[in-house]
């Protein structure tokens, strides 16, 4: 199988479309890759690193499908014999195919190429092709996927790298968690060492529990911002969408552990005292 | 196997534009009717075996913008790879290939607020993460384009 692109008909600039295209370019040859590209607007230059073209018409019909040829020039001789018309040498091959579809009707060229003899050495290529393949064996490798546990742990670690170095969603569930502690203690503030004093401080800890699942909902920050990333990967095969939530819950759990802690040791002087007290 | 890919795009009559052709193809289109038939060497295309022989680069760059170009890389090795092949050899090669060895340390960022990477080299990495998987078959969707 020989390295093939291929392309099928919005943008960056000049020099950085030309980093990006030489290294798919690069990796294409490298890698033995079939790369399909869709492409709007190419240069010149970017056009002739191509080796192959699809062009489609409105409706998904073939206006031309081949070689571009040594710098485009099967492409050209045959849009050159459908309008009758030649482009100069500097010409953007590109832009002289699509004025030559402006000019004519794209049903006209969609006709023409149906005609033409690069569509009948395709069709019984492809003839050829489907025949040889029917009498192979399938060979496709088939589909890798992880040890669940293995897929856990890399997701539990790049959620938590993720946690890490976003500290501003920690601080507001930090923020959010103080601030609680500190209305709460000043609700329950020197509650004395008798029963009431126990009532109070049994519900000062249901109080917490409470208030304590308002700093847990902003998880659903990150997986707002998270999303896109998360479908492109799932789609991919990457990984599963229920493994992807099980380590966004367990990479949350120790920073909330934590905040608990301060949590629970900032109001331990009054609340929890009383408790030990009474026994 | 670059001749059937002709076949599907005469055979099937999809009635849509290119992009969305592209995307029929590749398997990464979930709504609306696709008809006719989509070959892969001959044979009815299976999810699962294509899913692990291609790679889908999209024309927006979503990527975790906390994670450092190689960790990026790393992450999506880790994952689709076996663990029988040499996935640091995988790597380096991809980043050469790529021209991405100046920001391996650098971290994604955010693209809004213009941090962390060039859209340059957003875009190799969005390629980069596709070819760790060493698919046979790449789609670019508009790779010169913001």
């Amino acid at each position: 199988m020989s390295p093939n692109l291929f392309t099928l008909p919005n943008s960056l600039g000049v020099n950085d479309a030309a980093l990006v295209m030489g290294a798919v370019r690069r990796s294409t040859d490298a890698m033995k890759l079939i790369t399909l590209v869709t492409i709007h607007q190419p240069s010149k230059k970017m056009f002739e690193s191509f080796d192959d073209l699809l062009l489609l018409a409105k409706g998904g019909r073939v206006a031309y499908c081949g070689e571009l040829g040594p710098k485009s020039q099967t492409l050209i001789s045959h849009f050159t014999s459908l309008s009758g018309k030649s482009p100069s040498a500097s010409a953007n091959p590109a832009d002289f195919v699509l004025s030559v579809l402006d000019g004519g009707s794209p049903d006209e060229a969609v006709a023409k190429f149906k005609e033409s003899e690069i569509c009948k050495q395709l069709n019984s290529a492809i003839d050829a092709d489907i025949k040889e393949a029917e009498s192979q064996p399938r060979g496709i490798a088939t589909k890798h996927s992880l040890h669940f546990f293995t897929q856990f742990g890399l997701l539990f670690r790049r959620q938590f790298l993720v946690q890490w170095r976003n500290p501003s969603y920690s601080f507001l569930r930090f923020f959010v968690s103080a601030g609680a502690t500190f209305i709460l203690g000043l609700l329950f503030f020197d509650i004395k060492n008798n029963v009431q004093g126990a009532v109070f401080a049994i519900a000062a800890i249901f109080f917490m529990t409470f208030v304590l699942v308002i700093p847990m909902q902003a998880a659903v920050i990150p997986l707002i911002e998270d999303r896109a990333v998360l479908y492109r990967e799932a789609v991919s095969g990457t990984y599963s969408r229920f493994t992807y939530g099980l380590g966004q819950l367990f990479a949350d759990i120790p920073f909330h552990a934590l905040n608990t802690i301060i949590m629970v040791s900032l109001n331990s002087a009054d609340i929890f005292s009383v408790s030990i007290n009474l026994r | 196997m670059f001749l059937n890919f002709l076949c599907i795009c005469k055979i099937s009559n999809l009635s849509t534009f290119n992009p969305t052709a592209q995307d029929v193809i590749a398997g990464y289109k979930t709504g609306g009717v696709i008809t006719g038939d989509i070959m892969i060497d001959g044979y009815a295309k299976e999810d699962a075996t294509w899913k692990a022989m291609n790679g889908y680069a999209e024309q927006q760059d979503i990527l975790n913008p906390y994670m450092s170009v190689l960790e990026t890389i790393k992450f999506t090795a880790d994952c689709r790879l076996t663990s029988h092949v040499d996935k640091n050899a995988i790597i380096n090669s991809v980043i050469e290939l790529m021209d991405l060895s100046e920001y391996t340390d650098m971290i994604v960022g955010h693209e809004k607020e213009g941090e962390g990477l060039p859209k340059h080299a957003r875009k190799r990495l969005t390629i980069a993460n596709q070819l760790v998987v060493q698919p046979k078959v790449l789609f670019l969707d508009e790779p010169s384009s913001k």
